[in-house]
């Protein structure tokens, strides 16, 4: 029972990962694209815990700590780069 | 059966998961986007954590976790503020 419900876990983050994809290919605006970028690391970091539920490694959270720094300074050094750029564009 | 309410607890976080991409791909313009993709996510994500803290309910994974959560609740909403006041400096916060 546990082993299908981690299937349908799996399914649901496969189809998420399939609608960020077509996100990222659709929307044209930078800003939107930096939206999708961290949704795609949200995704990762449920994705890290998904693997940490079914191989029963702590070591997985750990990753996801990682991944959430990582989402952060990215996302923060993006949005300034957005900013300074259209600044110095116009 | 708490192994079965926590795997439970895992499908409906994914489920949220779905639900913030889903919301990244259809809303309008880039603020909305965010709205659902940030707000969403760190529901989605808080759900999964209590789904494996409950899973595997050892002390070493509940304080993993709860630094994990601690971590996403001091950064999300930075990150959020930011790329928003970013995206409006742009002009990219139009329907496109």
């Amino acid at each position: 029972m546990n082993g299908t419900l981690f299937i349908a876990a799996a399914g649901l983050l496969a189809l998420g990962l399939c609608l960020l994809v077509v996100a990222l290919a659709r929307h044209r605006d930078i800003a939107s694209r930096i939206v999708v970028v961290d949704a795609l690391a949200s995704w990762a970091i449920a994705a890290c815990l998904l693997a940490a539920a079914v191989s029963g490694e702590a070591a997985f959270v750990d990753v996801a700590i990682g991944f959430a720094l990582a989402a952060f300074l990215g996302t923060i050094a993006w949005s300034q780069a957005l900013a300074t750029s259209k600044e110095s564009s116009s | 059966m708490t192994a079965l309410i926590a795997a439970a607890v895992l499908v409906v976080g994914m489920a949220l998961i779905v639900l913030a991409c889903f919301g990244a791909l259809v809303l309008p313009d880039a603020l909305s986007r965010q709205h659902a993709a940030t707000k969403a996510a760190t529901l989605a994500v808080t759900v999964v954590a209590i789904g494996l803290g409950a899973l595997h309910g050892t002390t070493e994974v509940w304080i993993k976790l709860v630094v994990l959560l601690f971590t996403l609740a001091a950064t999300m909403p930075l990150a959020s503020h930011a790329l928003a006041r970013a995206a409006h400096h742009a002009g990219d916060d139009t329907p496109n």
